[in-house]
């Protein structure tokens, strides 16, 4: 693995050069919060672009460029096409990535049918992750296998040293885009000395997710969701819920979809929307019978995807603990609480 | 190759088999071939998609057959079709029957309603290689004597050599001189002992439930139930997550699934 770094300063700049490889998106104070706003060569003050580098996870689940909520993805009877540009993401998490990686990956592009649109985003699109200096109450990925940083997946890194930003390539496509950066001169070896105060600063983020989240998660939670059949538990767990659906809307490893058909000249336009399974009708079937039409079934559906379903078929959780749902939430449940509960 | 897209099929015939049922005899452009237990996505155009496992023989090879009940807001539309008129499809999904491993057995095929048209597709296959099998049993139980499907075929079925055939009615009139009783009805006396045997069951859930109780206490092993589950399905390749019943996945690892696998689900069913 090739570093380099480059001075604070020059974030507004780096992210100006990524830019050339495709339309960028970074993170940006938003509140208490950050979201993932378009570069547009404005002015920015780097202080804030470096404020918001360094928080949690943005508002937005990393899939929504790779799976957006609506798409066309068909047409009939003519042939459609797609025409997917480069973008480069900047500020996915830890816990983001490998919800793209451990999950959406699995779904999507494995199988005898890949999903052709997303694949070709995954090829075109450059993603940069960054480390999480400074966790929140609502992460918990450090119990569920996951570190505030990360050594892989995306196609660089950016950590933090002193005065410096510690850029780490990870994939080919990661080389591409520091290429480039040379050829301006920002960019200089890594010093042993920057490298230490990023372990520093990752052994802090560390201790601070170990001082928010003690208890570590049951080990079995799939046969406890399986043996979980009592409608009475899951009314209880999830007592506050008054149905909004955010938790599921928000969340980084929901991959469900419906297709559905608008006419179009003689033929159709079929078109991908995502779903969510808390809908009461996400399970009727034909002539009106539905194996999910109570609420607490619904409830228990959607712990039994990602803590019992999805383990079984690919060997990983499919939440890494990113805590948007709990943030979301207008009951102000905390999942955590309810997988302790099982 | 994108996946959701589908191919034209034009309708060559339709064929009214009850009220509420009719078989769609329709002409994929390029030819769409399946295997036996494999479904299909049917669209009308512009109104929507859903899944039907076909009627016809999968060793046909021009045309496919689906035999269909108006339940809903797309077989209602396709009631509306006339020979002539473009339907689409895209497909085969799904896992299909592993023939090869039913050989020097019993079949026992028990259908419920419509259920029967999936699983005509498999009797036919079947009669392909008709010697390869001890025997064939198809075992057929509808409401009444007029919600029959293909009454029009069973005449020539029952001639058929190392086949075997019962059906029942819930409630039966003047004409009818087979069994009266729900379909389970069929399976007292069976004429071989079930460890020789496999069932394939196909119906409305309730069916399938007591279906599945009795084959089990006629002593037919887990894995030699197959069921064929209907679950939502909008994808029918293993992406949208609607078809999900605890970890498989219907249309992927489905349609049919044998009990072995979803015996500890809580009520599989429903
Ligand atoms: C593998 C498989 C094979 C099958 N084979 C056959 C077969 O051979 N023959 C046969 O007759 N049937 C078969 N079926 C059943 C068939 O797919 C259904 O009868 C069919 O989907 C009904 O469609 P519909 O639009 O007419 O029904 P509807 O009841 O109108 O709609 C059912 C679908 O539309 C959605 N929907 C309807 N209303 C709403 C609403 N208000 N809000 C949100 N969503 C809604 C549901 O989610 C569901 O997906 C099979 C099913 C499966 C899974
Ligand atoms: S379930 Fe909640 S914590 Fe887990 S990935 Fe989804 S939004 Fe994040
Ligand atoms: S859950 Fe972990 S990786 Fe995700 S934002 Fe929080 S600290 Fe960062
Ligand atoms: S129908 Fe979409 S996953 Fe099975």
């Amino acid at each position: 693995m090739r570093s380099f770094s480059f001075p604070h300063a020059a974030l507004a700049t780096f992210y100006k050069n990524l830019s050339e490889f495709g339309v960028t998106y970074y993170p940006r104070l938003s509140g208490q919060q950050t979201s993932y706003e378009l570069w547009q060569d404005e002015e920015l003050d780097n202080d804030d672009l470096l404020k918001a580098l360094k928080m949690v996870r943005p508002v937005e689940p990393l899939k929504e460029f790779f799976l957006t909520s609506r798409e066309q993805v068909a047409s009939f009877p003519q042939l459609f096409t797609k025409d997917i540009k480069p973008r480069v993401i900047v500020g996915a998490k830890g816990c983001d990535i490998h919800t793209l990686i451990d999950v959406q990956d699995n779904i999507y592009l494995k199988g005898d049918n890949e999903d052709p649109f997303y694949k070709e985003r995954r090829e075109k699109y450059y993603i940069i992750t960054v480390d999480c200096p400074e966790p929140v109450d609502t992460c918990f990925c450090n119990i569920l296998d996951g570190t505030p940083y990360t050594a892989w997946g995306g196609d660089l890194n950016i950590s933090f040293g002193e005065k410096s930003l510690i850029i780490d390539i990870l994939s080919e496509k990661g080389e591409k885009l520091s290429s480039k950066l040379s050829d301006i001169g920002i960019i200089k070896e890594v010093t042993d000395d920057e490298l230490k105060y990023r372990d520093k600063i990752r052994a802090n983020a560390e201790r601070k997710l170990a001082k928010i989240n003690r208890d570590m998660l049951p080990t079995d939670l799939p046969e406890r969701i399986e043996s979980k059949v009592d409608p009475d538990f899951w009314r209880k767990a999830l007592a506050n819920c008054v149905d909004c659906q955010a938790c599921e809307r928000i969340c980084p490893t929901c991959y469900c979809f419906l297709l559905y058909d608008i006419p179009a000249g003689k033929g159709f336009e079929r078109t991908k929307v995502l779903d969510f399974c808390y809908h009461a009708a996400y399970g009727r079937v034909g002539g009106g019978a539905n194996p999910l039409a109570n609420f607490p079934h619904r409830l228990r559906n959607r712990f039994e995807c990602k803590f019992m379903a999805f383990p079984r078929n690919f060997k990983v959780i499919a939440c890494t603990g990113c805590g948007r749902c709990i943030s979301a939430c207008s009951g102000k449940i905390d999942i955590r609480e309810v997988l302790r509960a099982l | 190759m994108n996946p959701y897209e589908p191919r034209p099929a034009s309708v060559k015939e339709v064929i009214v088999e009850t009220p509420t049922i009719r078989t769609f005899v329709l002409e994929p452009k390029p030819p769409l071939s399946f295997r036996a237990g494999q479904f299909v996505e049917l669209s009308v155009p512009g109104v929507g998609e859903a899944p039907f496992t076909p009627s016809s023989s999968p060793y046909e090879q021009k045309t496919i057959e689906f035999t269909i009940m108006k339940v809903g807001r797309v077989t209602s539309k396709l009631f509306a079709v006339r020979p002539g008129d473009t339907l689409a499809v895209r497909g085969p999904y799904g896992v299909p029957y592993a023939l090869g491993s039913y050989e020097d057995r019993h079949i026992l095929i028990l259908g419920g309603g419509v259920g029967l048209a999936p699983l005509r597709s498999l009797f036919l296959a079947l009669l392909h290689n008709v010697n390869a099998y001890k025997h064939i049993h198809l075992y057929y139980g509808a409401r009444m004597p007029k919600e029959i499907v293909y009454d029009r075929l069973f005449k020539q079925w029952r001639t058929l050599k190392n086949v075997e055939i019962r059906r029942s009615v819930d409630v039966g009139d003047k004409t009818w001189k087979e069994q009266v009783g729900v379909v389970t009805v069929l399976l007292d006396k069976l004429p071989f002992k079930p460890k020789e045997g496999l069932a394939v069951v196909c119906g409305p859930p309730l069916m399938m439930k007591f279906s599945t109780q009795r084959l089990l206490e006629l002593g037919f092993a887990d894995e030699d139930i197959y069921l064929s589950m209907e679950k939502n399905m909008s994808c029918g390749f293993g992406k949208c997550g609607h078809c999900r019943l605890g970890e498989l996945f219907c249309c992927k690892d489905g349609p049919v699934i044998t009990w072995d696998k979803i015996k500890h689900l809580e009520d599989p069913f429903v």
